[in-house]
Formats: C-alpha cells, sequence, structure tokens
C-alpha cells in the first residue's frame, strides 16, 4: 500500500497489478471512450482522407485537407480562431486572477457572492449569445441607451460591436462566461494556502509585488494554467458564439467546418470533417506543447 | 478605506452577472418595442403564452425532449463513469496513465469533430436521428466530466469504510448500497448535475447527430433566431436558463461553499 | 468462546513479502498486544485475520476451525480501525446497530442490544447525535461499540488509541482494558507503543523485521527478552560480553551466575537494564568505576551515561546529584542481569 497525502488529508491508493475486478470497472468507460470518441475521429479522418465507399469514393487522399490547408481563407480563420481563443482566455484570466485576490483579500466570502459567481457556470453559451445580441446590436439595449443620452440618433451611428471586425461581442461572451470558472478554481487554491503564505512572505520581508510575484503566483500557476487550457481549448472549438456574434466572412475554423459539412453539395462534408480534425489537432497540439513546456520549465527549476 | 471595497466588489460582481439576464428579461416581456425607446412601447404576454402552450407547443415538446435527453445521458454516464472515477482514484495499476489519459482527452477535444466523425457510421447503423444516437454523442462529452469528477471524489475517499462494513458483516453488495454509495454521494449528485448542464446545452452534437429530427431547446433557439421573433426567442432564453439555476439551487443546498466549482 | 491461533502464516503484497512464518495463539478471553515498530507488518496481520489479506501461506484457525475461506463478513472476527470509521451519514445509535442490521435482526431487538452495549461503553443517551456532534473518545468508544454489540468471537483492535491526544488516550486504555475484562472478549490489539502493550495485555507478542521475536507476559519480555534485538526495543542500552567458567559468566563488570549457560569457553552477551545499574559514590572497595561524561534530567530520574574502561554504561537513577566528570562505582547487581542464550552463528556481531 502506498500512503500520500492529497490535500492535506490522509488518504491510500492501493497499488495493485491489473486484475479482473479494475478491468470491470474501467471497461465500460474505456470501451465508450474507444469506440465513441476514438472511433468518431478515426472515422472522421477516414472520411476527411476521402474513404468514402458508400459514394463511390473509397482511395484514400490527402485532398480535403491540401483544399482546405490551401484555401486563401485559411490563415485568416485560423488567426481569427486563435484571436477569439487566445484574447478571450488571457483577458479571462487576468481579470480572474485580479478577482480572486480581491475577493480573499478584503475577504469577501458571502454566500451571496459565491451564488452569483457560479450563475454563469451553469448558463448556456447560446443564451449568453443571444442576450449580447440584445444589448450590443445596434439597436440593442446599450445603443438605446446611447440614443437616450443624445450622443447617437440612428442606430447606425453606433459602434459595431457583434458581427465586428475584432469579435467583441464573441469575446465579452466568452469573458463573462469563463472568468467565473477561472476565479473558482484559483479562489479554492489560494483559499486553502494563500493566507498563511503571505504572512510568511511578509516575516520574509517580501514587498507586494514580490509577495505576489513570488509566493501567489507559484502557488496558483498550477490551477490557473489547467483552467486557461480548458477555456482555450473550448473556445477554440466552439461553435454558437462564433456563428451568432461573429461575421459572415472571415469566419472562424467551427463555423467553416459547420457551414461545409451541412453544404447541400455532399462532396464539401470531407472538407467539413477536415477542418473539424484541424481544430481538434490545433488543441491537442496546444495542450501537448504547454504540458511539455511546462515540464521543461519545471525541469530547468529542478536543476535537471 | 477598505470598509467600502468590499461592498462595492460584490455589487459589481451582482451586477455584472445579472446584466444579461436583463435584456432578455425585457424583450420577452414586450409586444411592440422600437429604437430608440429604452423601454417597451407595449407590454404583453404574447411571447410567454406562446411559450407555455403546452398542448402540441413546440416549445413544451422542446423542453420535455432536453429534459428527457439530458437526463438519460447524466444517468448512462453516472452508471458507466463512476466505477472508472473509483478505480482511478483509489488504485494505482500500470497504464493508468494511458486510461487517464483516453477519458480525459474528451475534455479538450470539440464535439464538433467527433460528432461529424460519427455522423456517416451512425446513419449506417441506423442511430441517426434517432434519441439513442444523440445520447451515445453527448455521451462522449458528459461521460469524461463525470470520470474526472468521481475521480477526484474517490482520491479523497477512505476505502476504509468499506472494510469495517465487511467485518461488520456487510456483503460486498450491501457495502456498495449502503456504504459507498451514501459516502460519495455529493460527488454522484456533481456529477450528475455536471453531465445533465453539459447535456442540456448541447448544440452542434446534437444538429449532427440528431439531423433536425431531435428537436431540443437549443435548436429551436437557433431557430428562432433565424427567424428574428426576438421576444420568443428572449422568452425561450430563459426557459433555456431556468434548469441552470434549479441546479445552483440545488447544489448550494447539497454541496454548501463548494458548490459548482469545476463545472462549464 | 474465542481463541485464534495463527500457523505459519506467510504475508506480502506484490513480491514484497511482510511478515514470514507466524505462529502464535490468543487463548479465549485473552487480550494480547501485538507490538512492533510502524511499518512491522502488524496492520497487514490483523487484515489477514479479519480476512482482507489472502495469506500466502499457513493457516488462521478461530476455535480450532480454519477460516481462510470466509470472506470478511462471514468471519466471527470484528476490527476497530485506527480511526473511528463512523459512518457520517447514520447516526450514533445506527452506527453501533449496523451490524446486527446486517445480520437481519428486528429493529426491536436492534434498539435493546444497542442500548446494552452502549450503556456499558458510557454512550447513554448520545444515540440520535450525529457522529460529528460527539468528542473524539466518544467517537473511538462508539466504534468499539460497534464491534462488541456483534459479540465477536475475536475483536480486533489496530490501534484504535493512536488518534486521541495524550490524557484522552491513558482514559481510554483503562477503559478497553475493564470493557476486555468485563466482556471476556478474545482480543487481539496492535500497537507501537511498549509501554501501551505492558499495561494493558495479558501477553504481548513482538514483531521486528516481520518475524514474530518473542511472545509472553509483559514481564517475560521485559525482564527476560529473548535476544538482544527485544532488549534494545525495551529500551536497553547496556550490553556487554562476557566468558562461561564454570556456570558463571565473567565479565568486566564482575562475574554472574548463569544457570541456562552453555559449557566453558562460550562468549555470550549479557546485558543489564539502565535503572537496574547502581551508581555509588567511589570507595575504594573493589567495585568498577566509570566516569561521568553525560547526564540528562528526565524527570523521575536522571540518566547518567559513564565511561567504564572501554565501553559505555548507562544508568537511570532517580538521583539527580552526579556531574560531569566524576567518579562513580558501577555496580550490576546479579540478580538483573540477563544472559543471553548464544545467537545462532554470526548474528551476533550485527545485532551488537
Amino acid at each position: 500500500m502506498v500512503s500520500g497525502q492529497i490535500n492535506g488529508r490522509d488518504v491510500r491508493t492501493r497499488a495493485v497489478g491489473w486484475n479482473p475486478r479494475l478491468a470491470v470497472l474501467l471497461a465500460p468507460a474505456l470501451a465508450v471512450m474507444l469506440l465513441l470518441f476514438g472511433g468518431g475521429l478515426a472515422l472522421g479522418a477516414l472520411q476527411a482522407l476521402g474513404h468514402l465507399p458508400g459514394a463511390g469514393m473509397a482511395e484514400l487522399t490527402a485532398d480535403h485537407f491540401t483544399r482546405v490547408l490551401l484555401d486563401p481563407d485559411f490563415p485568416t480563420s485560423l488567426g481569427l480562431t486563435f484571436h477569439i481563443a487566445l484574447t478571450s482566455t488571457v483577458i479571462a484570466a487576468i481579470l480572474s486572477v485580479a478577482l480572486a485576490l480581491a475577493l480573499t483579500r478584503w475577504a469577501v466570502s458571502s454566500r451571496l457572492v459565491h451564488f452569483v459567481l457560479q450563475v454563469p457556470l451553469t448558463v448556456p453559451h447560446l443564451v449568453v449569445a443571444v442576450s449580447m445580441l440584445f444589448l450590443l446590436a445596434p439597436a440593442g439595449l446599450i445603443a438605446r441607451l446611447a440614443a437616450g443620452a443624445g450622443l447617437i440618433a440612428s442606430p447606425g451611428e453606433f459602434p459595431l460591436l457583434v458581427n465586428d471586425r475584432w469579435a467583441f461581442g464573441i469575446l465579452l461572451v466568452y469573458v463573462w462566461k469563463e472568468i467565473p470558472f477561472i476565479t473558482l478554481m484559483v479562489l479554492s487554491v489560494l483559499q486553502n494556502a494563500g493566507g498563511e503564505l503571505l504572512e510568511v512572505g511578509r516575516t520574509l520581508k517580501a514587498g507586494a509585488w514580490q509577495r505576489f510575484r513570488f509566493i501567489l503566483l507559484p502557488v496558483i500557476a498550477p490551477s490557473l494554467a489547467a483552467a486557461c487550457l480548458i477555456v482555450f481549448a473550448f473556445t477554440f472549438g466552439a461553435f454558437e458564439v462564433p456563428y451568432l456574434l461573429g461575421r459572415t466572412y472571415p469566419m472562424s475554423l467551427p463555423v467553416w467546418a459547420y457551414r461545409s459539412y451541412m453544404d447541400v453539395d455532399l462532396a464539401a462534408r470531407p472538407e467539413g470533417i477536415a477542418i473539424g480534425l484541424i481544430i481538434a489537432l490545433v488543441v491537442m497540439g496546444t495542450v501537448a506543447l504547454s504540458v511539455w513546456l511546462n515540464r521543461l520549465a519545471r525541469g530547468r527549476e529542478t536543476g535537471r | 478605506m477598505s470598509r467600502r471595497h468590499p461592498k462595492a466588489l460584490a455589487a459589481g460582481i451582482v451586477l455584472s452577472v445579472g446584466l444579461p439576464f436583463l435584456p432578455l428579461v425585457l424583450w420577452s416581456l414586450s409586444e411592440r418595442w422600437f429604437f430608440p425607446g429604452l423601454w417597451p412601447q407595449q407590454w404583453g404576454l404574447r411571447a410567454w403564452q406562446h411559450v407555455l402552450d403546452a398542448a402540441g407547443g413546440q416549445v413544451a415538446s422542446g423542453l420535455l425532449q432536453s429534459t428527457l435527453l439530458a437526463a438519460v445521458t447524466a444517468a448512462v454516464s453516472l452508471v458507466i463513469g463512476v466505477p472508472a472515477g473509483r478505480a482511478l482514484g483509489l488504485y494505482a495499476f500500470g497504464g493508468k496513465t494511458l486510461a487517464a489519459v483516453l477519458v480525459t482527452l474528451p475534455l479538450i477535444v470539440p464535439p464538433l469533430s467527433v460528432a461529424m466523425g460519427l455522423h456517416l457510421w451512425f446513419i449506417r447503423l441506423g442511430l441517426a436521428e434517432t434519441f439513442a444516437g444523440v445520447v451515445l454523442v453527448h455521451l462522449t462529452v458528459c461521460l469524461p466530466y463525470t470520470v474526472f469528477v468521481m475521480w477526484g471524489v474517490f482520491a479523497n475517499y477512505d476505502p476504509d469504510f468499506e472494510d469495517q462494513a465487511r467485518c461488520l458483516g456487510a456483503s460486498e453488495w450491501a457495502v456498495a448500497w449502503g456504504v459507498t454509495l451514501p459516502l460519495v454521494w455529493p460527488g454522484i449528485v456533481v456529477a450528475g448535475l455536471f453531465s445533465f448542464l453539459l447535456s442540456w446545452s448541447q448544440y452542434l452534437s446534437t444538429l449532427i447527430i440528431g439531423g433536425g429530427r431531435v428537436l431540443t431547446l437549443p435548436i429551436l433557439l437557433f431557430a428562432l433566431m433565424g427567424s428574428g421573433d426576438r421576444p420568443v426567442a428572449a422568452a425561450v432564453s430563459l426557459v433555456f436558463v431556468a434548469p441552470a439555476f434549479l441546479v445552483l439551487l440545488v447544489s448550494a443546498r447539497y454541496l454548501g461553499r463548494r458548490g459548482l466549482m469545476g463545472v462549464r | 468462546m474465542g481463541e485464534l491461533r495463527l500457523e505459519s502464516l506467510a504475508l506480502g503484497y506484490g513480491a514484497q513479502p511482510v511478515v514470514q512464518d507466524l505462529t502464535f495463539s490468543v487463548a479465549d478471553g485473552e487480550m494480547m498486544a501485538l507490538l512492533g515498530p510502524s511499518g512491522a507488518g502488524k496492520t497487514t496481520i490483523l487484515r489477514a485475520v479479519a480476512g482482507f489479506v489472502r495469506p500466502r501461506a499457513g493457516r488462521i484457525l478461530i476455535d480450532g476451525r480454519p477460516v481462510d475461506h470466509l470472506p470478511p463478513e462471514r468471519r466471527a472476527v470484528v476490527m476497530v480501525f485506527q480511526k473511528a470509521l463512523l459512518f457520517p451519514f447514520l447516526d450514533v445509535a445506527a452506527n453501533i446497530g449496523f451490524g446486527l442490521k446486517m445480520q437481519g435482526l428486528d429493529a426491536g431487538a436492534i434498539r435493546r442490544r444497542v442500548a446494552a452495549v452502549m450503556e456499558l461503553t458510557g454512550l447513554a443517551g448520545l444515540g440520535r447525535r450525529k457522529v460529528h456532534e460527539i468528542s473524539g473518545g466518544q467517537q473511538q468508544r462508539a466504534a468499539l461499540a460497534r464491534a462488541l454489540v456483534l459479540q465477536p468471537a475475536v475483536l480486533l483492535l489496530d490501534e484504535p488509541l493512536s488518534s486521541l491526544d495524550a490524557n484522552l488516550r491513558q482514559q481510554m486504555r483503562e477503559f478497553v482494558q475493564q470493557i476486555q475484562a468485563e466482556t471476556r472478549v478474545t482480543t487481539l490489539f496492535v500497537t507501537h507503543d511498549q509501554s501501551e502493550a505492558l499495561m494493558m495485555s495479558h501477553r504481548v507478542s513482538l514483531l521486528l523485521d516481520g518475524r514474530l521475536r518473542q511472545t509472553g507476559t509483559p514481564r517475560q519480555l521485559f525482564y527476560r527478552p529473548a535476544d538482544p534485538a527485544v532488549a534494545r526495543f525495551f529500551g536497553g542500552e547496556n550490553f556487554f560480553h562476557g566468558r562461561i567458567e564454570n556456570g558463571r559468566l565473567v565479565t568486566a563488570f564482575g562475574s554472574f551466575r548463569a544457570p541456562e549457560a552453555p559449557g566453558n569457553g562460550h562468549r555470550p552477551l549479557a546485558t543489564i537494564r539502565p535503572e537496574d545499574v547502581r551508581l555509588d559514590l567511589e570507595n575504594g572497595d573493589g567495585a568498577v568505576t566509570g566516569e561521568v561524561t553525560r547526564t540528562r534530567f528526565e524527570g523521575l530520574a536522571t540518566r547518567v551515561w559513564l565511561r567504564c574502561a572501554d565501553t559505555t554504561v548507562v544508568a537511570l537513577t532517580p538521583e539527580s546529584r552526579w556531574t560531569v566528570g566524576q567518579r562513580l562505582a558501577v555496580v550490576f547487581p546479579p540478580e538483573r542481569v540477563r544472559i543471553f542464550p548464544e545467537p545462532p552463528e554470526k548474528r551476533r556481531e550485527s545485532l551488537v
């Protein structure tokens, strides 16, 4: 038996070899994942490589991938998708850390605030997108406020905040949705360890900035990084929000994938799947890269 | 100086979170509302009557469809995910990393990539455009979360409770039912709510596999946004959020402080 | 009735052996302590008796009948764990009645027997409390009550007092002892605390390095340790060699009667407990003398290190008047010297 500490509690993991009981516990979940998730990706890859026996296409070809990758719009779409995912993640991360720090510092721990903070977690993205449309559109609530204040006379004068070049509306939805997620992840770490460590920092004469940089940041870094990766992965591959709040051109990759897949021309379908797989690859690549970089950094810290 | 900060911060949080609900409520209660009116020119309950029209109403059936789908998906996720979470949380075994990657990779891979790949296969198997087919595709999203939550629950779980019960004369089944289940119940509630909400808010995977036959609320909402009937779209949006609030209230009661941390 | 017997038991996890060739029995109504340092495999032995660990070899018998084929729930054995492990979703009474409910008893019978055992364990009136609403000592007593109510043939206690603070632990020791005396339940309890083992049990089994070193009454283990390792475990610090001459052990500290000693020429090891060493001011009567190199006041006694020729002697004396540098007479009362039977071959070297 191996003893260990998780979250300060004494727990015991039982080291066992492979036994039938363990297989029974794991098999259903692994089977579902292999068949549905792995199978979905594998079959998608086959179709994207042109293997559609029913439709008379049986030979493998990279045509669909090359057509997508060489499409003049591809770099723009990729760039837009990265912009949406990265910008919203970074903004949400910065605001979340600030919020978490403020909440711990001012000891705001009322049940109400915690409850309210959880609200966005449960609200579907789609609903938030609809609401942002009502708020930010040229004839939306904010434009009406501006008109009431005499700032604009007609909807046309209101700055474009949805279906706009910089994807402002999309970013706003994601930031609103993801801040509570990241904040609660960071907060749970801070509340467990933050206070005492900061006091230790004070006795060791660390200044405010030093306490943040050398104590708080390292403490929250693992949870923050994990939360950011999940947010990035989600926003990179999500369809609803850019579909509702994005411009028709250029499209984000998920919207493009959807359009191609749903095209009346069935020949465009493999292209849609190819884009879907490219999205999956980018996301997995990003996560793998950051895990690797993190390991590298940790290796350097421990001098190995 | 810092006396007033906490209140200002709390107020700021409440306002920012509440703001997006304002236009939805206003629009759902409006009959006519033209620019630049800050208030609807004419209030009315048309949208809500439409939504609540139970007799053959699309919204009512969408609500039912979504609820059933999410409930079945959550139930299946729990039945499959709780044992896997136990295996990962309680035991160290060869190949654990591989198993862990396999069940957590779907957390980051977007469902649209998987749904598109599954579609053709599901057509062949007769699963496309069926309730079961949509449950299966939702499972690829919900199951990993369930496993993940239960993994964490079982990592903080003391299996000695089970041994104690065994030597007090409880059979394996009695232990599973009378000891393990009550001990991990809060975790099961969270995992179940997780899955329910995730399935509840799925749009694209439902559309691809359900092919417009499985009409859930988000599918209806998208159609409504296309039709431009804002009051009804707003009312449906609010109906769409309702279970989320229920879930939140339940979790606040069940889980206290920890709440829904980690839910997406 | 309840006699527990382990025969040539071998236990281990994976490729790692934990305990080998373990044989001992606990008589009906006896309280036996299984004593050993942490990691000696004590808990594994209890888990094997309870049925959670499958022995690699050997047998476990209760009242003469092998129980190895029985799952934990069908053995007439109940284990009380280190943590109280009261089910948080049940109240105190329901926790205590858990085992009876598993046996399918009717509610009335359960209530009566639970009430009786709660009376016995001083928990009367706490039945409706939630588990977290009672104190740590009460929780531990409830865990004991939950086991006792089943009237097991053998009760296993896995350091049930180690999570309690010192004062409470002392009270609980007396409590457990008293309960055991009243119920006469055969008890095997595991502890790493030698004083706990000595004061609570009828007999003690000492486990070191996966082997049973000695089983006997507390006095036997304390005053007649079977080998130097046992002596060391109980605080033995003075070990010295001697030579057997005509039934006496001749050493630098004098010669001692050695009734069990082998023949002339053997060189067995002997020991004397620090508290048995007598110190006195040097008076020139030819006693061995030593120079005090260090003293340590320990409350009830003072520990004194002395340099005698080429060995160090440690004495524990009630007097605290000795000072470093003093030369003192060092006397080993012959009746307090323990001469070990010659250890097999070279193992002696590593033990000294």
